[in-house]
């Protein structure tokens, strides 16, 4: 680097100390070398392989919205490129600083601000770690009731910005359910606080604009979120379906059957002999499902009552409580090394698609069969299970693995690019829509017009509207270079 | 040594996420490479020769308080604490530790201790030296250096209850802290030293006050092969205090009026030596009343910030990690805050506006003051 650079960088550096304190930005390489990588396979394969990572000039974490502010405007007097991060645990390098600038790292934003019993909700500032809100929650008695397996790491305003999904999400929703009102930063440095209700018909409401939007559209400064009181009562069962046909139709008779099923979750063959063998020594053919339910004690009996009807009429065995009471308290067990697949050097990712009941086993199938037969050559592996049901779909959670690599980049990347393309292929020649909660960042951007096609010149006009410089997370989305 | 030892956990840790929400510096400085995943990522790039050491990877490496919360909340256990340890033992061989950290190390060469001459405290009446005691009580250096007031309160404590008793002169560094900060083979010497005095003093007791000797006397000289006579029974002062208690050596007159004391447990007296349950119960019957529990304890709590003599070698990052640990006390609106490791007590202190005690301290105010 030239000194008039070196130089050029010094002044930038003082200014942004000016705006959140010398100790507040880092421009060392340890942490720019560690940010640089999330879940998303690219950034591991890029370190395996020795490749340069693109990486911002600086990192500043601010702690109040109007710090945002000051340093989204600077940004814009200086036409630098800036790239909000929370807990960097995304899928889809999201946080990805492509194109070098500032990164915005959130997590120093982390004040619960009101707790409201009345109406139960939470207001609190965006960066957050989920577990850290929702310990503090149920020291007071409540909770969020959301709990993506991401739950230890990943930021509230992560979640908002890919619209997250937890694993109770059959009752409580997505992340867009959670949330009543948000406070953002625009890109040209004003404040947008949506209104105190979401649910009114004064317009519409524009805070949605930003669950999904993965920071591209604005910085998520603040959010006053929905909160339930722990419950009196929390109850699994499980049972084992003869076929996943048969175990989709039990589940989607719970759904549309008006119950509130909490925990839905039914394993494909592969899984399911995978889970019972650990678990109970067993070697049985079928699907598991487990499902849950919580709330008050009665309206909990009542509801696992018709359940159990619907089961033992849709030829489910029931193998009790012990499997969902176990699963629900090793939870997160599977996402630690070495059982995660994380700490390998293998190729992987999940490709999760949502759809309607019509559609979504036939996804599954046509997926499945891209995925291994496409990719026989390499012994790709596609293992599934249907963990987030509504009353007019479900969606499942497919993970692809190959084991061996091939040593060749540009054959392992081409692999790699055509996996996602035929698993997208999959889901959308067949009515679904690629993923459900994992963010599209850059793992997917590339495929957002095939997936909308001319409808996604609307995104781009709003991305043109609110910023006309692309200087916010640019290139993510598909919303530009 | 070095860093084939730790290759697993490193090959395991360097991509996951999943405990970077316990570590005690991340929650102060909110850094990724300030978790347990960012050392290990850090590490593997300089062992793959994707980097060399820079000043600012060596200060991270050294701003971890080695409390082990990682290791403790993990599903799988990942040794990160000894991941950090071995790349401390890799910046040494290269000579490029901070120099507050080589500071350490060359005052222990010098004096025996890592903060050199001892301040002349008056313990009052103390047999130093004796042979063959009921008990030896060995204060640990960063007692001795900034919490005489604790050796007051255990010596009194040891008066009152008419054993016989002996502390060493000098008395030199067990080793602990060399062996953090990345030296391991002069902490296996110190503890060679120390092992001959203890020896030669033969004492029938070992007590302690500081967690890091305890471990030291207990779990590391075992492992480096060091060995204390097997008629030397080695104990934590807090267990000796609540034996002292049950064999009624110590009768409490009264009770404490406190109702709301917190006990902070120190990181290496809880989640590294299992001891949990003597601290309480003195407290409960110095009071009356059980301690009221923070809300991150025992195999959970969090670091005070001074572990691996972080309050001394780097007392800014020191004092944000005890910042954290004060804001969850405060959450419990206690009268007085309880500990029994002397640099928990000196972190805390440094951040909170009430008082911090050693056990020790806590029954000498029930015995009445001096017991000397
Ligand atoms: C082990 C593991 C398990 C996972 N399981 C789940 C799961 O069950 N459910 C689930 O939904 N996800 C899961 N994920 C994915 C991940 O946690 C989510 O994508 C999460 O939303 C990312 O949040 P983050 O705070 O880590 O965001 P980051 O990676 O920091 O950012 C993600 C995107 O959001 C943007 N962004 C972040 N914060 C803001 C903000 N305040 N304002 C505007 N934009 C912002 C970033 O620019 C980026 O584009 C998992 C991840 C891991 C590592």
């Amino acid at each position: 680097m030239s000194q008039d650079i070196d130089y050029l960088q010094e002044e930038l550096i003082h200014e942004l100390e000016k705006i959140v304190g010398p100790e507040r930005v880092l421009t060392d390489q340890a942490e720019k070398d560690v940010q640089s990588i999330d879940v998303w396979w690219i950034t591991r394969y890029w370190f395996f392989n020795r490749e340069p990572f693109p990486q911002p000039f600086a990192i500043v974490f601010p702690e109040c919205t109007e710090e945002v502010v000051r340093l989204v405007r600077w940004c814009n007097e200086h036409q630098v490129p800036y790239v909000p991060r929370g807990g960097g645990a995304g899928d889809s390098g999201g946080s990805w600083a492509i194109h070098g600038g500032l990164v915005i790292d959130l997590k120093r934003m982390d004040k619960i601000l009101e707790l409201n019993k009345k109406s139960l909700t939470v207001r609190v500032q965006s960066g957050i770690i989920q577990k850290h809100l929702e310990e503090y929650l149920n020291r007071h008695g409540y909770t969020m009731n959301h709990f993506p397996a991401s739950f230890n790491t990943s930021a509230l305003g992560g979640f908002i910005s890919t619209n997250g999904t937890g694993v109770l999400s059959s009752k409580y929703g997505k992340v867009s359910d959670m949330v009543h009102q948000l406070e953002v930063v625009l890109p040209n440095g004003t404040i947008f606080k949506s209104l105190p209700v979401r649910l009114h018909s004064t317009g519409p409401d524009y805070s949605r604009l930003f669950f999904g939007a993965e920071g591209t559209l604005g910085i998520i400064t603040e959010a006053l979120c929905k909160i339930y009181p722990l419950p009196e009562r929390r109850t699994f069962r499980s049972f084992i379906l003869p076929s996943l046909s048969e175990g989709i139709e039990a589940g989607r008779k719970i759904m549309v059957n008006g119950l509130m099923p909490c925990l839905m979750r039914l394993y494909d063959e592969f899984d399911t002999r995978h889970i019972l063998k650990n678990q109970f020594g067993l070697e049985q053919d079928g699907c598991v499902l487990m499902t849950g339910f919580d709330g008050l004690g009665k309206i909990v009996d009542a509801q696992m009552e018709v359940a159990l009807d619907i089961m033992q009429q849709s030829g489910g065995k029931d193998i009790g409580e012990e499997l969902g009471n176990t699963w629900w308290t090793n939870r997160y067990r599977s996402y630690y090394p070495p059982l995660d697949y994380i700490c390998e050097p293998w190729m992987t990712a999940v490709t999760d698609t949502v759809a309607p009941y019509e559609n979504i086993e036939k996804i599954y199938w046509e997926m499945k069969k891209a995925v291994e037969e496409g990719f026989q050559k390499w012994n790709a592996q596609f293992h599934a299970h249907f963990s987030h049901w509504y009353d007019w779909g479900t969606s499942f959670y497919p993970t692809f693995l190959i084991k061996n690599v091939p040593e060749d980049k540009k054959e392992a990347l081409s692999i790699y690019h055509a996996l996602i393309d035929a698993c997208v292929m999959a889901s959308i020649k067949n009515g679904g829509v690629i993923n459900e909660h994992h963010g599209i960042g850059l793992r997917f951007g590339r495929l957002m017009k095939e997936i909308y096609g001319d409808n996604y010149n609307l995104a781009l006009t709003i991305k043109n509207a609110l910023d006309p410089d692309h200087l916010l997370n640019p290139g993510k989305l598909g919303l530009g270079d | 040594m070095g860093i084939q030892e730790i290759r697993e956990t490193m090959k395991n840790c360097r991509f996951c996420f999943m405990c970077r929400h316990a570590c005690p510096t991340f929650l102060a400085t909110k850094l990724d490479s300030h978790t347990p995943r960012g050392y290990a990522l850090l590490l593997s790039e300089i062992d793959e020769g994707l980097k060399e050491w820079s000043n600012e990877c060596i200060a991270r490496f050294y701003q971890c308080s080695q409390c082990g919360l990682c290791r403790e909340d993990c599903e799988f256990h990942w040794k990160e604490d000894d991941l950090v340890r071995h790349a401390r033992e890799e910046i040494v061989a290269i000579g490029r530790e901070p120099q507050n950290v080589k500071g350490i190390a060359e005052s222990v060469r010098r004096t025996g201790t890592p903060f050199g001459h001892r301040k002349n405290e008056s313990i009052g009446n103390v047999f130093k030296n004796q042979q063959n005691p009921d008990v030896l009580y060995f204060a640990g250096c960063s007692t001795h250096q900034f919490h005489p007031e604790v050796v007051q309160s255990l010596t009194g404590l040891l008066n009152y209850s008419g054993l016989s008793w002996t502390m060493l002169e000098p008395e030199i560094c067990c080793g602990m802290p060399l062996f953090d900060l990345g030296y391991p083979t002069f902490a296996h010497q110190q503890a060679e030293s120390v092992a001959q005095l203890l020896a030669d003093r033969n004492p029938r007791l070992l007590v302690t006050g500081c967690p890091h000797c305890y471990r030291a006397f207990q779990e590391k000289y075992p492992e480096w092969g060091v060995s204390l006579p097997s008629s030397i029974q080695v104990m934590h002062s807090t267990e000796f205090i609540d034996q002292l208690m049950r064999e009624r050596k110590i009768e409490l007159k009264s009770k404490l009026a406190l109702s709301r004391v917190c006990y902070h447990d120190p990181c290496q007296l809880g989640r590294k030596m299992g001891i949990y349950d003597f601290p309480r119960s003195i407290i409960h019957q110095v009071t009356g009343h059980s301690p009221i529990e923070i809300f991150h304890n025992r195999e959970k709590a969090e670091c005070c910030g001074a572990g691996s003599a972080l309050f001394f070698s780097d007392p800014g990052i020191s004092t944000q990690v005890a910042r954290v640990r004060w804001n969850r006390i405060q959450e419990e609106n206690p009268q007085l805050i309880v500990t029994a490791c002397q640099n928990c007590k000196t972190a805390l202190q440094g951040v909170s506006s009430i008082d911090v005690l050693d056990i020790s301290e806590l029954i000498i105010q029930v015995l009445g003051g001096d017991q000397s």
